[in-house]
């Protein structure tokens, strides 16, 4: 990591047709798509990217080369193959795949149609948080443009490849960026996760093999083509190759999105004028969240970790969706925790008992300590619910609440302590929904 | 065949049985809620989790399949902690009106709350309040009890493919609920009922009528239609009060139609004849069933002896048992030697085909099948009719009218030339005109007081036992078997439906081999008849 890191992610210069197809294509753009499809067989991109190491940029840090060797082959399962993706980005904290597909539509889509390419698909489907309306219009916009020039539509680069793209918003639930929630919501279901096996890429949308990736995860991929595995592996970790994108948020001098690579310092993030460039109002941190609203919380005399998959779960939490949420000592970590509680409640899908009734008692209890009613043995029945929920249920999303809470109040008791007499002022919400 | 150990024990179970049921083979079933063997896992209660070796935290059971080498625990302490734990998460918005509930008593979380839950509860914070609502002509909502396991919505979604209910909202503020102005108002409706494991869905016909613990029971057969859906009879205070499914593969499944049951009104109908009654010159008397016998006996000697045997005649019902049509054919065409011998049809209902395959037969006569294979007799309008004609010419003078039906459905023709008759016996379960015309009126018992069997019409011989007691004790096969005593005969194997069954077998070849307790819970089929499960999943059955 000696020569200074190039980004290729977010490239955007400012100016106003940056994502135009024109302009994507003077950049190189939609060579790597075509020399995929013309010169490269299915199996040979999927060997690259397994190659690559690329690992999910979505959450759970899969590595997409392997998952796409998982599409089982047409003599086992025939029929139609789908490629979908992952545009929901609802986690708190994470805004880049919005920036992304703001910015330079055609990078995710390039990605996508080489990812379908990969794995025998001839639809992909994208399916887009509804709260951005803009990003869709681009999208649709971006898409349009492709197919006027032939990198979608029939007899792709004059091969018998075919490629559809459709555009699917979402109606405005997190749950729904849950692989299999999304993919009953894109059939026209209630977003409900699904019980896995079986997987997606056996039995998917409409039944059939399905991929499915995280926006961020298949804007890595034209470069890769492009530049090759040795490229790819020289930035990043042996463990997390390449390039990503952390969205700063929280008491930053510079918040917004920063690409590095994978395994930068967490300090080198939040105080290198390049990227955060220090506490907002020189007050110090308390405590960071590493990887987006779901994952443990760092204090701060544990900020001296890496920015990668391993490092990060050695360190006791996750890289997450790279969302880095940094809190200066003004903070109340209760009032963290109860926020965190509140949109996790408001979010649960209610499928299943333990996330269902556990995201609610614990939002209950948190408002008690809001309003300073907190009881000495909150502390361990908070932790108990965790315990409940964590990996008892069909998804995630339970854990997303029980790692927060875990962490916060094995970390910070004393400030939970301090609710449980009514020396701290009543805050008011912001939000119009109320617990209960 | 994968091979597999659960609790230390070796077990090996048929290829794609699920976890659940593996574990039922060698313990108890593991707790479970959202799990029902009719419908198809959902995983979502997450009650029936299990440890297995070598994978993380623990797992749920009624979505896996047994996998070969799978080493199984359903008591590990991280299996009772969980357990414990979705018991209080199921707990916390309960409204713990188990004294008022209908369910209380036969309900699932009631009783694992007594096998895996705490004693008190931890949640000190506000409940969720809902009001409890219609969802239908025969169904009620207590929407703060439900648990959310969607048994009612994949029954709804998979059996009927009507899809009424839905869950509404998220979290823990779902609440299911039907669509405005679409009622549940569906053949199978009140299944649902039954399959809910708490008391969030209330048929308005039990609502409140018992305690369920206060209920006797039997395991008998619907009668409300051919199909002959296995059941369990439920009574309080000696009144039918309610009928709930019993699964049988080859049958019903684990269902059963709302009008079979609903359709008992009959049988505490205060109009119903309960009373012998003997009629002479236009005064009615209640008499004992030996003065009545005695009348019968006399009535029949005397047109016998003015017009020869010829001028008797017969008239069944296929709400006969097998052994009663047995002793009925006996006596009609082996002691009287009958002119005629003819068997009259409750109209047909609709048919109706759920989307599982699930039917109700359009036609209404339980043992229609029983009256074919027992007396070869084919409900028939033209021979009814032939009947009356020979009422009319005199050449049938006496005449002895069988089993009745619910509903009565005697021709015109027939009450037309009833008066003529000079010995006219009608036994039946409801009044009718032909009833008023009797000189003898047999009370007749209704299907829930009968000990017997009825063939459905699949050719499959099941078995009914009596909840209640029939207005002449001993019931139609009594009446029978003395009557057949008090014109000089016995009835075959002492009158009970097991010896009469047994004398059926014997001359009968469609019963060869068969025996009154080997049909079993779940009947046999008579010879000749397939015997083969109906897939629950196999529409259009
Ligand atoms: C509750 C929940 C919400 C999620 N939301 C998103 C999301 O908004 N965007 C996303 O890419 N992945 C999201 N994920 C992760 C996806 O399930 C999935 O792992 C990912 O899209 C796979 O893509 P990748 O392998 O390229 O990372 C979410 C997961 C959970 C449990
Ligand atoms: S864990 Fe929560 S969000 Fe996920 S399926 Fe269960 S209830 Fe729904
Ligand atoms: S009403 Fe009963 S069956 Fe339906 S989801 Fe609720 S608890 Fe389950
Ligand atoms: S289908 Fe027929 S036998 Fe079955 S419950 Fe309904 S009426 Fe009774
Ligand atoms: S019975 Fe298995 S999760 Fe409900």
């Amino acid at each position: 990591m000696s020569t200074p890191y190039e980004p290729y992610l977010l490239t955007a210069d400012g100016t106003a047709d940056f994502g135009a197809l024109r302009r994507y294509e003077e950049r190189g753009g939609w060579a790597a798509a075509r020399r995929a499809v013309t010169e490269m067989t299915p199996a040979e991109v999927i060997g690259l990217v397994k190659a690559a190491g690329l690992r999910g940029r979505g959450g759970a840090g899969f590595p997409a080369g392997v998952k796409w060797g998982f599409v089982p082959p047409p003599d086992r399962v025939p029929g139609p193959r789908y490629l979908v993706v992952n545009a929901d980005e609802s986690e708190p904290g994470t805004f880049k795949d919005q920036a992304l597909l703001e910015t330079d539509p055609h990078l995710t889509l390039e990605g996508a149609v080489i990812a379908a390419y990969a794995i025998g698909a001839e639809t992909i489907y994208i399916y887009i948080r509804g709260e951005m309306p803009a990003e869709a219009r681009i999208l649709q916009e971006a898409i349009h443009e492709a197919y006027g020039a032939g990198h979608l539509g029939a007899g792709l680069y004059d091969t018998a490849t075919r490629m559809d793209v459709t555009v699917h918003r979402g109606a405005g639930a997190y749950i729904c960026g849950e692989e299999t929630a999304l993919l009953t919501s894109l059939e026209g279901g209630r977003g409900y996760p699904r019980i896995k096996p079986p997987f997606p890429a056996f039995s998917g949308l409409f039944g059939q093999p399905t991929i499915i990736n995280n926006v961020e995860t298949l804007a890595n991929v034209p470069a890769i083509v492009n530049r090759g595995v040795a490229w790819f592996r020289s930035m990043g970790t042996e463990q997390s190759p390449g390039g990503k994108i952390f969205s700063l948020s929280g008491h930053l001098k510079r918040p917004g999105n920063y690409e590095a690579p994978l395994g930068i310092g967490l300090l080198t993030l939040l105080h290198d004028p390049r990227y955060g460039a220090g506490p907002w109002q020189e007050r110090p941190f308390k405590a960071v969240i590493p990887g987006g609203s779901s994952v443990p919380v760092l204090r701060a005399d544990e900020l001296d970790v890496r920015m990668d998959f391993e490092s990060l779960q050695a360190a006791g939490t996750m890289l997450g969706s790279g969302g880095v949420i940094a809190m200066d000592e003004s903070v109340d970590m209760v009032e963290v925790l109860y926020n965190l509680a509140r949109f996790y409640h408001h979010e649960s899908c209610g499928q299943c008992t333990p996330c269902r009734e556990g995201t609610g008692w614990t939002a209950r209890i948190l408002r008690r300590f809001h309003e300073n009613r907190g009881r000495e043995e909150d502390l361990a029945l908070l932790l108990d619910i965790a315990d409940q929920m964590m990996g008892k249920t069909i998804c995630p999303l339970a854990d997303a609440l029980a790692m927060p809470v875990k962490s916060h109040v094995t970390k910070f008791p004393d400030e939970f302590r301090r609710h449980m007499g009514g020396e701290i002022p009543r805050y008011v919400p912001p939000s119009s929904w109320a617990v209960g | 065949m994968p091979r597999l150990t659960i609790n230390g024990q070796e077990v090996e179970v048929p290829q794609g049985t699920l976890l659940i049921e593996a574990c039922a083979r060698v313990t108890e079933k593991p707790p479970h809620f959202c799990y029902h063997p009719g419908l198809r896992p959902d995983g979502n209660c997450r009650m029936c989790m299990v440890k297995i070796e070598g994978m993380r935290g623990v797992s749920i059971s009624c979505t896996l399949p047994a996998a070969e080498g799978m080493v199984v625990s359903t008591e590990h302490p991280e299996v009772l902690a969980a357990r414990r734990g979705v018991m209080e998460f199921l707990l916390i918005h309960h409204p713990l009106d188990c004294p008022v509930c209908d369910k209380a008593g036969e309900c699932i979380l009631q009783d694992h709350s007594y096998d895996h839950g705490r004693g008190a509860s931890r949640y000190i914070e506000p409940k969720i309040v809902r009001p409890k609502r219609d969802l239908g002509p025969r169904i009620a909502l207590w929407p703060e009890r439900c648990i959310r396991c969607s048994r009612c919505t994949r029954f709804l979604d998979e059996v009927t493919g009507t899809s009424e209910l839905a869950f509404f909202e998220r979290g823990d503020r779902t609440d299911l609920d039907i669509f405005p102005g679409r009622p549940i108002d569906n053949p199978l409706s009140l299944n649902i009922v039954d399959i809910c494991p708490v008391g969030a869905l209330i048929s308005k016909d039990f609502l409140f009528r018992a305690r369920v613990w206060n209920l006797r029971k039997k395991a008998s057969v619907c009668a409300a239609c051919s199909r002959g859906c296995n059941v369990v009879l439920e009574s309080y205070e000696g009144k039918l009060t309610r009928l709930v499914p019993r699964p049988n593969p080859h049958v019903n499944h684990h269902w059963m139609c709302d009008h079979g049951r609903l359709s008992h009104a009959y049988v505490h109908d205060p109009r119903r004849p309960r009373q012998i009654v003997k009629r002479e010159d236009a005064r009615s008397f209640n008499v004992a069933l030996p003065e009545a016998l005695e009348a019968i006996r006399a009535g029949l000697e005397a047109v016998r002896a003015a017009h020869g045997a010829a001028a008797v005649g017969g008239l069944v019902t296929a709400w006969l048992t097998n052994e009663e049509l047995h002793l009925a054919g006996r006596l009609l065409r082996d002691v009287l030697g009958a002119r005629r011998l003819v068997a009259l049809a409750a109209p047909p209902g609709e048919a109706y085909v759920a989307k599982s395959g699930f039917r109700i037969a359009a036609d209404r006569n339980p043992n229609r099948a029983g009256l074919e294979a027992v007396l070869g007799l084919v409900p028939d309008d033209e021979a009814v009719r032939a009947l009356a004609a020979d009422i009319e010419t005199g050449a049938i003078r006496a005449l002895l009218v069988l089993g009745g039906m619910p509903a009565p459905a005697y021709p015109e023709e027939l009450v037309a030339v009833a008066s003529r008759l000079e010995l006219l016996v009608v036994q039946d379960l409801v009044p009718s005109a032909l009833l008023d015309r009797a000189h003898i009126v047999l009370p007749a018992a209704a299907a829930p007081e009968k000990h017997g069997s009825f063939i459905n019409d699949d050719g499959r011989v099941q078995r009914l036992e009596p909840l209640l007691v029939p207005p002449v004790p001993g019931g139609d096969l009594g009446i029978l078997g003395a009557l057949l005593r008090a014109l000089g005969d016995r009835p075959p194997g002492g009158g009970g439906a097991v010896g009469v069954f047994a004398d059926l077998a014997a001359r009968n070849e469609r019963f060869q081999g068969l025996t009154f307790q080997e049909l079993g819970d779940l009947g046999r089929p008579r010879r000749g008849a397939e015997d083969r499960p109906r897939p629950p999943h196999a529409a259009g059955e």
